[in-house]
């Protein structure tokens, strides 16, 4: 049932070009990440400290690989993300404005992501310094996958914020909505990029599962924050009652 | 069942089918089926349009048809509702004229066979902790009028009930709070025929209840959708 929600949503409105312009993200991305293009293809992480070296040199060495490499990954992995915001300000904005109201907000979204990007690299250079400082950083990403705040962020998700309609109000209300979407995203899924950076070899494929696991958590009806596994089984039992069901919420005692 | 000499009625469904069967034994005074007549051609007779039995109207606006409702006007901001309150909704000048043109269409016609579209309130993001409250809703409601002298600008009641757990940052809408939606088509089409020029509704919640005067909640926006070409 959730499944035929999330199509449904998926190919009304705008859906069909956000799934389009997410083809020509993933597209774009085989592109880079295949043959000499980027040099981070032919590394591999078998040999120890040696191969944390290639990881770092390899990605970040040349600045304009990495913009061009999150920009894609931007491109490929966010629109599914967005369904459901592009939908409403779709739904939701006067039909002369449509266009523009939308375009406000992915500049917020994009954005936000881009600084999330700057913040992501820096982090990304210090724990490739050593295999230690992966094993911390991968550590400490775990636990805020795990986190009470990281499931505030993915409630603040589901929030419907109040938009304007008339006027510039309207475009800075969807400029706000468009930053405030991109925090909360970055803050719940931006460290699982870094993730997918660290994977050298298969870096497709990792960032297709990336995708994947982010995107259905993003659609997961609203939790209260607790210490839990992403996907747990908990979530699953979720999806299962169906999508975005009132009655699977129990309040607090 | 319990019965009235204290005793009890075990049955099955196809037992009461039947109300003419000798534990129900009962008959209704008048079981003919009452004539309703359709919106669409109750509608298009208000407006002044002809409509015969052969050319009936189509209900082409449905609810549940594949037509997108279009957005043609809203609040400026969050509107707080305490007591008896008042509220305007501004209306955008083309989609409204579009409107205007399909209501006069429809009566200018001889024959008109599609219903104009149809209006929808929207009360989007009521957020508050009075589950108990009930409002009505009011459309373009004179000056100082009383509200009951006017039932035909009744768009409908609210009932809050449930507003607590939607208002919560973690409850099952993360904090959205709830929506209403009212169909508004009747008022409009009233309006437009006492010759206002739809460039706004002014809205005005009344309390169903004495207890529902107390309550204080707010609504994030009044939105005004068109349902139809």
């Amino acid at each position: 049932m959730w499944l035929r929600a999330l199509l449904t949503v998926a190919l009304r409105g705008p859906g069909k070009g956000l799934m389009l312009a997410s083809a020509v993200g993933w597209i774009l991305m085989a592109w880079l990440v295949t043959g000499d293009r980027l040099p981070h293809s032919a590394v591999s992480l078998d040999h120890g400290d040696h191969a944390v070296v290639a990881i770092s040199t390899s990605l970040f060495d040349l600045s304009r690989h990495f913009a061009a490499l999150w920009l894609t990954m931007i491109l490929a992995m966010a629109p599914p993300l967005l369904l459901r915001e592009i939908g409403r300000l779709w739904r939701t904005s006067l039909h002369r404005l449509r266009h523009l109201t939308i375009g406000w907000f992915v500049c917020g979204y994009v954005g936000v992501w881009l600084l999330a990007g700057l913040a992501l690299s820096t982090v990304f250079s210090w724990m490739t310094g050593s295999s230690e400082r992966i094993a911390i950083a991968v550590a400490l990403i775990a636990l805020w996958l795990c986190s009470p705040a990281r499931q505030h962020c993915l409630n603040a998700c589901h929030r419907v914020p109040t938009l304007r309609v008339f006027g510039i109000t309207a475009q800075c209300d969807a400029l706000r909505y468009g930053i405030s979407t991109g925090c909360y995203c970055a803050a719940a899924c931006g460290v699982v990029m870094l993730l997918v950076l660290l994977a050298t070899n298969n870096h497709l494929i990792v960032m297709g599962f990336a995708a994947v696991v982010t995107t259905l958590e993003r659609y997961l009806p609203v939790r209260r924050p607790g210490w839990q596994l992403p996907l747990s089984r908990g979530s699953i039992d979720w999806f299962d009652r169906g999508y975005g069901d009132a009655r699977s919420f129990r309040p607090a005692r | 069942m319990p019965r009235s000499d204290q005793g009890e009625w075990a049955f099955t469904a196809r037992e009461v089918l039947d109300t003419t069967a000798p534990l129900l034994d009962y008959r209704y005074d008048d079981e003919t089926l009452p004539v309703v007549e359709r919106r669409a051609e109750r509608r298009m007779k208000r407006l002044g349009a002809r409509v015969d039995a052969a050319g009936r109207t189509r209900e082409d606006a449905a609810v549940g048809s594949r037509k997108t409702p279009e957005l043609i006007g809203a609040s400026d901001g969050p509107v707080r509702v305490t007591g008896s309150t008042a509220a305007a909704i501004r209306l955008d000048a083309s989609p409204t004229q579009a409107l205007r043109g399909s209501l006069e269409r429809a009566a200018a016609a001889p024959r008109q066979r599609t219903e104009p579209p149809r209006v929808f309130l929207k009360l989007e993001g009521i957020r508050g902790t009075s589950d108990a409250a009930i409002y009505h809703v009011y459309i373009g409601l004179p000056p100082n009028a009383a509200p009951t002298d006017h039932g035909d600008r009744l768009a409908g009641t609210i009932s809050l009930f449930g507003v607590s757990a939607a208002s919560d940052p973690n409850g099952p809408t993360a904090g959205s709070g709830i929506n209403q939606v009212l169909e508004i088509t009747e008022i409009v089409d009233a309006l437009h025929l006492s010759g206002d020029d739809l460039n706004h509704l002014d809205v005005r919640f009344i309390p169903a209840t004495a207890a529902a005067s107390g309550a204080n909640f707010s609504i994030g926006r009044l939105s005004v959708f068109k349902l139809g070409e």
